[in-house]
């Protein structure tokens, strides 16, 4: 059913040449697919990780040729797991690639904080996406940061060119040192696609071998203390690295006055607006490959050039700050005066950077003007306000629509009132409820986080109904210490797993709940029921969110059932994801009958519209009466139950 | 042909086609030894949210955004959309239109206006008088797949002989860019639109 899917994605990614041995061939590529291609030259032989945008397109893309290229690929549970598997693939030998978004790192930050004080054997590298804006998550944490806690050599490309060539050398230096290697990306550069010459692909392969060595793997207090000395040793050593490879460029221009040190994407932000301003020939520039170690020789070189210099960055001052340290270390030996960026307040501190910003603080920096946009501001904005809000909405027939409508109603016929539950909500589509015409779902923080928070708030507000959603990709990802706890910490809240068979947010993953895996192999499903079945709780419903009225009932029982007792309740709404079964449907032929609203029968209500909201579903304002496109309806038949006057049937009812 | 920069940003809804011909523009661009940076905001494409490329050519255009007011093209494959990435465009820079809306839900469902199709078109005048526009759906609906209405407006723009990129290079791209099946079927909706301009 979804083999169709993978074939034409399979051709699709051959357009990329992902695995075409063309060395010198020039190539459009997209930064992820850069990054994939790379790992496949560099010859990678474990790959593992959980999606998650602005990264997921590499772990895709990999899957894809893992057959073909012998490689191994999986979406591991977390990024936890993931960075475990690939830890252990490295340190017997093998050459191993993780690959997550930035706050996959959060998750993984325990085992990464210890697999640095061991090392690795075959290169071990971890490739991560940062968010800066954010423009796709809920933070804009900056991985930088990170590399610098856990003592791990942190490398930064520029172009999709890098980011491919980069990955190569992140393995050498990862198999010389033995130490796991950083490569930070950010969205704009794993989304940016450009020309990239492509390289030999390396098809000689580690041989795995694991040789015990207590002193190095078990990882204990007494041995932890002589490791992070010998880490801090590793870092000096690779500060050599750092001051010379071929990622760095340092252009001293000009009248020594005024210099830029900057990495990653940023670079061609700060060449651009250099362009653009006239200014290529006046301002000297240092590109950093390496954010850690940072190589000090260089950036005194540069120092000892220029009398102000801007640290042009994403997103946080780690690159200025350190600086800052160094020219204050130096300052016999140093020329600069000033450091400036965004700690120092001539760079916004927060979201992205662009040539604007970098222009006024090169003018404030040399009090001159410069002018980089036409000044018709205004005009611009007439235009751009005609355009409609296109706020991201449920797809038509999401099924995750249809559970908070029914979740509303019961709520509602219990006689709790807007302001007297809590729904805590969790990451993953169904996040775009508190912004659909449902209105529901009062918290969303992190992956995993909702039925803690609901446990949390039932001991803070003990008549008060709560409420956990969360999707199934979620519960196998850290959902399910949190059910342990509400189960054994005796909370009576209501968890309500929103089962639509893969992990739609991201692009449609696959998850343990279903049978085929990222690389198209098949395994046995895991099913939610039977691990919640297994803790011992007791109430265990599993329904079909499109049957409104019993799914409805369902929630009113739990409600009641942990109203009476200290023990959670779990709700399974069970229904694939609209845009996969419609796709199926597509492929094997199957009609679609659309439902349609019946002029006479409709009063002009409104409640399908206003209340529930699929999108489609319309409003005709000269008629006062609700219609259905029949070109996005799904048929799924949600709408004509909640219908007061029973006005929406289907085509074929209607003769 | 040479340009040091050339930039193009065209803007439509998720399904729409928009990345296709970010993905035919960059192809094209490579293969005339022009270098190019594409640049793509999506993330919602699947689900009919806004999607904007940025398509950019030639050595000075550095990053993969093109900066306010730096574009020499704005290609809106939906009416609205154009107008929410007004932004990009030069003053008196070159606007395809194709006349076609799509209603976002708060508008379906009665919670939000969506201005004349004339309305709109009309402010755009605000920057430039290089407006022009095309009824790209419903040529494509004529040709049998709505789908086409993309490489129709690509089209018209190829027509207009501002691209740095020559015409046989760009119909390549397309042959090798599209499904195998529908090769045919968007050549000729791509000469239909060439032709509108060039008769
Ligand atoms: C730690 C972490 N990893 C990855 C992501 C990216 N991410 C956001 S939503 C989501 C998928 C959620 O899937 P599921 O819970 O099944 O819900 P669905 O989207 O299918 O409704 C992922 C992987 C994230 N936000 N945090």
């Amino acid at each position: 059913m979804l083999s169709n899917f993978y074939k034409k994605f399979v051709k699709w990614l051959c357009m990329y040449n992902l695995y075409e041995d063309s060395p010198g061939k020039k190539t459009l590529m997209m930064g992820n697919i850069a990054v994939a291609r790379g790992a496949i030259e560099a010859g990678v032989q474990v790959v593992t990780g959980y999606p998650g945008t602005p990264a997921t397109e590499t772990l895709e893309a990999l899957s894809k040729v893992a057959g073909k290229a012998g490689i191994y690929v999986e979406v591991s549970t977390n990024e936890k797991v993931a960075v475990e598997i690939a830890s252990a693939a490295a340190i017997s030998n093998l050459r191993a690639l993780v690959i997550m978004k930035q706050v996959g790192l959060n998750v993984a930050s325990d085992i990464a904080n210890v697999i640095n004080l061991s090392g690795c054997n075959g290169g071990l590298v971890i490739y991560i996406a940062d968010d800066v804006g954010p423009l796709v998550s809920q933070n804009e944490q900056d991985t930088r940061i990170y590399s610098r806690l856990m003592h791990l050599p942190c490398l930064e490309p520029s172009t999709p060119q890098e980011a491919k060539d980069m990955i190569k050398y992140a393995f050498e230096i990862s198999e010389n040192y033995k130490i796991p290697v950083i490569l930070r990306s950010t969205l704009r550069l794993s989304h940016m696609s450009s020309s990239v010459t492509l390289g030999k692909i390396n098809i000689s392969r580690n041989k795995p071998n694991f040789v015990k060595d207590i002193n190095r793997y078990l990882v204990l207090d007494f041995i932890a203390r002589s490791e992070h000395e010998a880490l801090h040793k590793k870092i000096n050593k690779i500060k050599a690295d750092a001051e010379k490879n071929p990622f760095n460029i340092l252009k001293i221009k000009g009248e020594k006055n005024l210099g830029i040190i900057t990495s990653g994407l940023c670079y061609l932000y700060v060449e651009e607006t250099l362009k653009h301003c006239g200014l290529q020939d006046q301002v000297s520039v240092l590109k950093l490959s390496f954010s850690y170690p940072l190589p000090t020789g260089l950036i005194l070189k540069f120092l000892q050039n220029v009398k102000y210099v801007l640290i042009v960055e994403e997103v946080e001052p780690v690159l200025e700050n350190e600086i800052k340290a160094i020219s204050f270390d130096n300052n016999k030996k140093v020329m600069v005066s000033k450091v400036f960026g965004r700690n120092s307040g001539h760079l916004p501190w927060a979201g992205e950077i662009n040539l604007i910003h970098i222009a006024k603080a090169l003018s404030k920096i040399s009090n001159t003007e410069l002018h980089l946009t036409p000044d018709i501001y205004q005009k611009y904005g007439e235009i751009e306000k005609l355009a409609p809000p296109r706020y991201l909405s449920f797809c038509a027939g999401c099924p995750h629509l249809a559970t908070f409508y029914a979740m509303r109603k019961a709520l509602m016929q219990q006689g709790y009132k807007e302001n007297e539950w809590v729904v805590a909500g969790d990451i993953g589509c169904y996040g775009i409820a508190p912004f659909s015409a449902v209105k529901m779902m009062d918290t969303s923080f992190c992956m995993g986080s909702s039925i803690g928070l609901a446990c949390g708030f039932k001991l803070a507000l003990k008549d008060t109904p709560v409420i956990a959603v969360i999707g199934d990709s979620t519960f196998y990802h850290s959902g399910i210490s949190g059910i342990v706890n509400a189960m054994w910490n005796t909370k009576g809240i209501v968890i309500v797993v929103m089962d639509n068979k893969t992990t739609a947010m991201t692009g449609h993953q696959p998850n343990p709940g279903v049978s085929i895996r990222i690389d198209g192999s098949e395994s046995k499903p895991i099913d939610i029921a039977d691990v919640i079945k297994g803790l011992g709780i007791k109430f265990i419903e599993i329904v079909d969110p499109y049957n409104v009225k019993k799914t409805k009932d369902i929630i009113i029982k739990a409600l009641k059932y942990v109203s009476e007792r200290s023990e959670p309740a779990v709700i399974i709404t069970r229904r694939e994801c609209a845009i996969l079964s419609l796709r199926e449907k597509r492929k094997s032929g199957q009609r679609i009958t659309p439902f349609f609203v019946d002029e006479d029968k409709c009063i002009g209500c409104r409640i399908c519209t206003q209340f529930y909201g699929c999108l489609a579903l319309g409003w005709d304002k000269n008629i006062k009466k609700a219609f259905i496109d029949p070109k996005s309806c799904m048929g799924c038949s949600v709408c004509s139950q909640i219908c007061p006057s029973k006005a929406i049937i289907k085509k074929e009812e209607s003769n | 042909m040479k340009t040091t920069e050339f930039n193009i940003a065209i803007a439509g809804v998720g399904g729409q086609g928009v990345t296709l011909l970010a993905r035919i523009l960059g192809n094209a661009a490579i293969k005339e030894g022009l270098s190019v940076r594409i640049g793509e905001v999506y993330g919602a494409s699947q689900r009919g949210g806004s999607v904007v490329s940025h398509i950019r050519f030639g050595e000075n255009a550095f990053s993969p955004i093109i900066p306010n007011g730096r574009a020499d093209v704005l290609l809106g494959l939906e009416v609205s959309e154009a107008a929410r990435r007004i932004r990009a465009l030069k003053p008196n820079g070159l606007v395809i239109l194709n006349v076609y809306k799509i209603d976002p839900v708060e508008v379906k469902t009665g919670l939000s206006e969506y201005p004349s199709i004339s309305r709109l078109v009309n402010a755009f005048k605000l920057i430039t008088d290089q407006i022009i526009t095309v009824n790209a759906t419903d040529i494509a609906t004529d040709l049998g797949d709505v789908r086409l209405s993309n490489i129709v407006l690509l089209g018209v723009l190829a027509g207009l002989s501002v691209l740095p990129i020559s015409i046989k290079t760009l119909r390549q791209s397309i042959w090798g860019n599209v499904p195998l099946a529908m090769r045919n079927l968007n050549m000729k909706a791509f000469k239909i639109g060439f032709n509108l301009r060039n008769p």
